[in-house]
């Protein structure tokens, strides 16, 4: 066999296996949308985007997953404003400022962050951080915003951290070496020089560390207290999409209107993270031509 | 400009720099705390 039979070969093999990817990508895709589609016979998009009541069960059944949205809504919110900065500094610390031997200890913390389970930090949630805020506040229940957003937090910043980690790193050393002949300082040389250079990779880090936020489920399913309501408080238990879609699709009978709506709300879900993915991709190009720094 | 103005920029400026490199230790911390926290209790438990 000649090189170039080989070469065509191997290019042939890779994309087989990248077109069976998708492909399987694609079917699930079809199989949601499929099994999610003939909720709409019975409730219309509108009641079902922008319904206030979610009780499935019930006779007439109420399919209205708003409460659902604004939950996984705003614990991803409360979750970022936690990692981003968390994991942002970060990144800052590990690729600029640490000596090598703790840059590396903390590399390998980062890297255990992102290895541990959703259901140990779910249930550290649940043992710990819950007892802890329902006696300090005198709450009800110690499963609600707060938790859940701090560990979504905890899970996210693993994300945030090592991508924006690869985007400071990928500055040119130029750059740097430019902004010290100037006279600036270490400060000034990382907020007005390295960061903007990276801002790409960092934006597309915080983006996809909300997107983990907001489709993670074990999480939320233990520690966000699991109420189908709009929240008045941080300290409210909520209910988000993917709590929901795992807590009842066990218990959903086969094809009724419960089991669809739970396969639509999954259709919900899919397009927020989706956007997520494509917002990431559009401001990983838009910022491109900033520098050479890109993802 | 002032010698006063200068040393004036000049506390800015370094106040500035020990804030930002103060809030990036500080997180790099408490990344360490979280996990340091919760492997413990794992452990101990």
């Amino acid at each position: 066999m000649t090189r170039h039979q080989k070469e065509i070969i191997i290019k042939n093999v890779f994309l087989i296996f990248s077109l069976i990817s998708i492909f399987i990508l694609g079917l699930i895709v079809v199989f949601l949308f499929r099994e999610g589609i003939p909720l709409f016979k019975e409730v219309s998009l509108r009641d079902f985007i922008f319904g206030m009541e979610w009780y499935p069960t019930y006779s007439p059944p109420s399919y209205g997953i708003w409460p659902l949205i604004v939950g996984s809504l705003i614990v991803t919110v409360f979750s970022s404003l936690i990692a981003v900065p968390l994991g942002v500094l970060s990144a800052v610390y590990i690729s600029e400022i640490a000596p090598p031997a703790i840059k590396e200890v903390l590399k390998a913390i980062i890297e255990l962050l992102a290895g541990l389970p959703s259901v140990v930090l779910g249930f550290f949630g649940m043992v710990i951080v819950a007892p802890w805020l329902q006696a300090t506040f005198d709450l009800p229940t110690g499963l609600n915003i707060v938790n859940a957003s701090v560990i979504l937090a905890i899970m996210a910043v693993p994300t945030i951290s090592s991508i924006s980690e690869d985007a400071l790193y990928a500055v040119p050393n130029e750059f740097k070496e430019a902004s010290y002949a100037l006279g600036a300082t270490k400060f000034e040389t990382i907020a007005r020089i390295i960061i903007p250079s990276a801002l790409s990779g960092i934006s597309t880090a915080v983006i996809l560390g909300m997107a983990r936020a907001i489709g993670e489920t074990m999480v939320v399913l233990m520690v966000a207290g699991g109420a189908a309501a709009l929240p008045e408080s941080i300290f409210d238990s909520v209910r988000p999409m993917p709590a929901s879609i795992a807590a009842e699709m066990g218990e959903a009978p086969f094809r009724s209107g419960h089991y669809h709506a739970l396969f639509a709300t999954a259709i919900v879900l899919f397009l927020m993270t989706l956007a997520f993915n494509l917002i990431a991709d559009y401001i990983s190009q838009k910022f491109k031509e900033v520098g050479s720094a890109t993802l | 400009m002032t010698g006063q103005t200068v040393s004036g920029n000049m506390k800015r400026r370094y106040l500035k720099q020990h804030l930002f490199f103060g809030a990036v230790r500080l997180s790099a911390v408490i990344l360490t705390l979280a996990l340091g926290g919760i492997l413990f209790y794992i452990l101990v438990n």
